[in-house]
């Protein structure tokens, strides 16, 4: 069977981001988005003939040599790194994940951006980010995945601060002003994702200068290897999982880097389904699972993983209780959710928190288009307490979001279902906190859900303008990923439900499987616990809604501002930040004060001298000749006196 | 035969000649002339000291600087001719731009 080349995977949507960014003129109208949409489609076509041609061991594909000596062989002797790529069942996943969902909600902004200025430049960056993507899961070494890792922060920073001059609508709706006030904060928005994810990026570099130091490579397959073979210092490897953890939380917007999440929400809702719902953000956990051999001999740093995940599981979820932008909800509900994979890579269960990651691909993809639709037809409002009763004017998109919220609040036969419940047996037969943290979170999951549900379909319109459906071109991958979100649980029926864990046992080929050693009756508990869970916050959010107190959640003032992380990193970095700077500012006024003076008393004896250059031919003559005449009566004199 | 010292004179005079001209004259053709004095008035004292030694290679340096002289001559007319069509004047009083 023919091959296609992985590098084609990548490639295509770059040669795409490449024609839109440099050639824009070629493609008027909505040509580029078509492009953008189509490029990125028939790199979906191809990871799915590679699928079918997927084999137990990974197929590797070295492409050229990328940095000379990078790399010692087992003897120590210098070799070369080379750039190339890996088709293992994990990268397949993330690749069809990336190119499916991303193809979708490509096609969803040919819709969504239409009126956008800079409607073109849009499809580019989204283009660019796909095949940074792409590149970042399927490197075989940590360097080639840095530079994608690279990328996909570049192409978020540039997808965040879109709109850095305020939105690039025409104008045409109501209710709607280009203030500059909206552009500063858009860029603010960018600027922060960036230094956090700075932060993150440190901690991946000095991760791979350890691993580097300890085993002479960074491929990793070589690496997988030689931490079977090679006798290592445990402490060490330890601190390079630890870093590389910082790296994963960084990207995925973990505890404590996790503040430039929910501000990434500034960009338009399709970056926010793509990048900072469906993907990128998925990438620490891809990271984790993807160097599943470290973790696996790193019992302490797994540990961290794993808390790191469930605290912000449970932060996230705290958060999104009284939120009141329709945006924000669903951003700290992906900062949770990303919380539980994190939690599941941690305690080893790799292929319940990579199950979790697909099965939330799709139903928080569909919740972002679902509220980006609604923001479109109620021309960019976004407060949910200006919403309500929406299900009348756009019965469609109020399905699929109802399918969302069933899939995110874990509601049997829905995807949410299958991967939550994985999640939280594995938490339960490891460390019984996670457990119960996770289980909490799940109630709490279930009832900010049902408080967005009921604050933007339910009840009363309260706004002022006047909603429509949505069209075809966002509707169409609204009901594809309405379908994934509540089939794509069958993917992965556990075995005492009759189920033959198919994904588990796709992805032990690439990723091992912790063997599950809890009793069927238990598994039955944990299961009636967890839809136990899910049905009490919908039912919670449903009696707060009939009392009409839903407005209001709980924790009032302290879950709206996240509980308070931004202004404490405010008081804690930022100002004394400010105050150095301030300081240093002053000093720095002083120096140039002084350096300043100093040339600028140097100039006057220096004026004295521009009197010589009068610019008259003639004077120069003058100066010339007495000049010569000097000389010949210096060595006249100095022959005279030579003789005398 | 004219004695050497005769030459050297005539060499003086016509340099002194040429100084004052280029010292004086404010037209850059005239200051071009009054080079031109100089660059022969030195062209005679190496003839005639090439004589007087018995030696050829003071006339050798004299091919060499007429053949310099040519070359400035062209270069230097261009440069005035510039001048005047850019400025319509060849004052070097006017042409004080480069002043400090």
């Amino acid at each position: 069977m023919l091959r296609v080349p992985l590098y084609l995977l990548p490639l295509l949507p770059l040669l795409g981001f490449a024609l839109l960014i440099c050639v824009p003129r070629f493609f008027p109208g909505k040509v580029g988005g078509y492009l953008g949409s189509g490029v990125v489609l028939a790199s979906f076509l191809i990871a799915v003939t590679r699928y079918f041609g997927l084999t137990d061991a990974p197929q590797h594909e070295t492409l050229w040599t990328w940095l000379p000596n990078m790399s010692l062989n087992g003897d120590g002797t210098p070799a070369n790194l080379s750039v190339g790529f890996t088709w293992d069942q994990l990268s397949a996943l993330m690749t069809l994940i990336i190119t499916g969902v991303g193809f979708l909600i490509h096609v969803y902004s040919i819709s969504y951006m239409s009126h956008d200025a800079k409607y073109t430049r849009f499809f580019a960056f989204l283009n660019f980010f796909v095949s940074m993507m792409l590149i970042l899961v399927l490197a075989d070494s940590y360097p080639l995945m840095f530079v994608g890792w690279e990328g996909v922060g570049t192409a978020s920073f540039l997808l965040i601060g879109f709109w850095f001059s305020g939105r690039g609508d025409a104008g045409t709706a109501e209710g709607f002003t280009v203030t500059n006030a909206e552009g500063i904060s858009n860029s603010n928005a960018a600027r922060k994702a960036f230094i956090m994810n700075r932060i993150g990026d440190l901690g991946f570099m000095f991760g791979m200068f350890l691993l580097f130091k300890s085993f002479g490579t960074l491929n990793i397959p070589q690496l997988a290897e030689r931490v079977g073979a090679v006798k290592f210092n445990q402490p060490t490897l330890e601190l390079a999982c630890l870093f590389l953890l910082v790296g994963a939380v960084g990207k995925s917007g973990q505890l404590p880097l996790t503040t430039w999440l929910p501000d990434a929400m500034a960009g338009p809702t399709p970056v926010s389904a793509l990048i900072h719902a469906a993907t990128m953000v998925t990438a620490g956990v891809y990271l984790v699972a993807r160097s599943h051999f470290l973790y696996d001999l790193a019992p302490t740093a797994s540990l961290w993983v794993a808390w790191v995940g469930g605290l912000t599981a449970l932060y996230g979820a705290l958060s999104a209780l009284n939120q009141y932008d329709i945006k924000k909800i669903l951003a700290y509900s992906t900062v949770s959710q990303l919380g539980y994979m994190f939690m599941a890579v941690g305690l080893h269960a790799y292929a319940a928190g990579v199950f979790h990651l697909l099965t939330h691909a799709f139903f928080k993809a569909l919740l972002f288009l679902a509220a980006g639709a609604v923001i479109h037809a109620l021309h960019e409002e976004q407060d949910v307490r200006q919403m309500g009763g929406l299900r009348r004017f756009m019965p469609f998109t109020h399905i699929v979001s109802l399918m969302g919220v069933l899939a995110i609040s874990g509601i049997p036969i829905w995807s949410g279902f299958f991967s939550k419940d994985a999640i939280l047996a594995a938490a339960y037969e490891t460390n019984p906190w996670l457990y119960v943290i996770g289980l909490g979170v799940a109630l709490l999951t279930a009832f900010y859900m049902g408080r967005w549900y009921f604050l933007v379909w339910r009840g009363e319109y309260r706004g002022h303008a006047h909603p429509h459906e949505a069209d075809p071109l966002m509707t169409a991958p609204l009901g594809i990923l309405a379908a994934l979100a509540t089939l794509g649980g069958f993917l992965n029926v556990p075995a005492f439900l009759g189920g033959g864990h198919a994904f588990d046992t796709y992805l032990s080929r690439a990723v091992p499987l912790e063997p599950h050693e809890i009793a069927t009756s238990t598994e039955w508990l944990l299961t009636a616990l967890a839809i136990a869970a899910g049905v009490i916050g919908l039912l919670w959010a449903s009696a707060e809604y009939r009392r009409g107190s839903l407005t209001d959640g709980p924790l009032g003032a302290a879950s709206t501002r996240a509980l308070y992380l931004d202004t404490v990193y405010d008081n804690v970095i930022s100002a004394p930040s400010r105050t150095i700077a301030g300081a240093l500012d002053i000093a720095d006024r002083g120096t140039d004060g002084l350096i300043n003076s100093i040339a600028g008393n140097s100039a006057a004896p220096g004026g004295l001298f521009t009197l010589w250059q009068s610019g008259f031919v003639r004077a120069y003559a003058v100066s010339m000749l007495l000049g010569t005449a000097a000389i010949i009566g210096y060595w006249a004199l100095k022959v005279i006196g030579g003789g005398l | 035969m004219v004695p050497t010292a005769s030459y050297i004179a005539l060499s003086g005079i016509l340099f002194a000649l040429g100084m004052i001209g280029v010292l004086t004259r404010r037209t850059a053709i005239m200051i071009f002339l009054s080079v031109e004095l100089m660059l022969n008035a030195a062209n005679i004292a190496l003839v005639a000291f090439a004589r007087a030694w018995g030696d050829p290679t003071g006339q050798t340096a004299v091919f060499i600087v007429m053949t310099l002289a040519a070359a400035e001559v062209a270069i230097g007319l261009a440069i005035i001719v510039a001048i005047f069509r850019k400025r319509e004047t060849t004052n070097v009083d006017d042409l004080a731009g480069m002043k400090g």
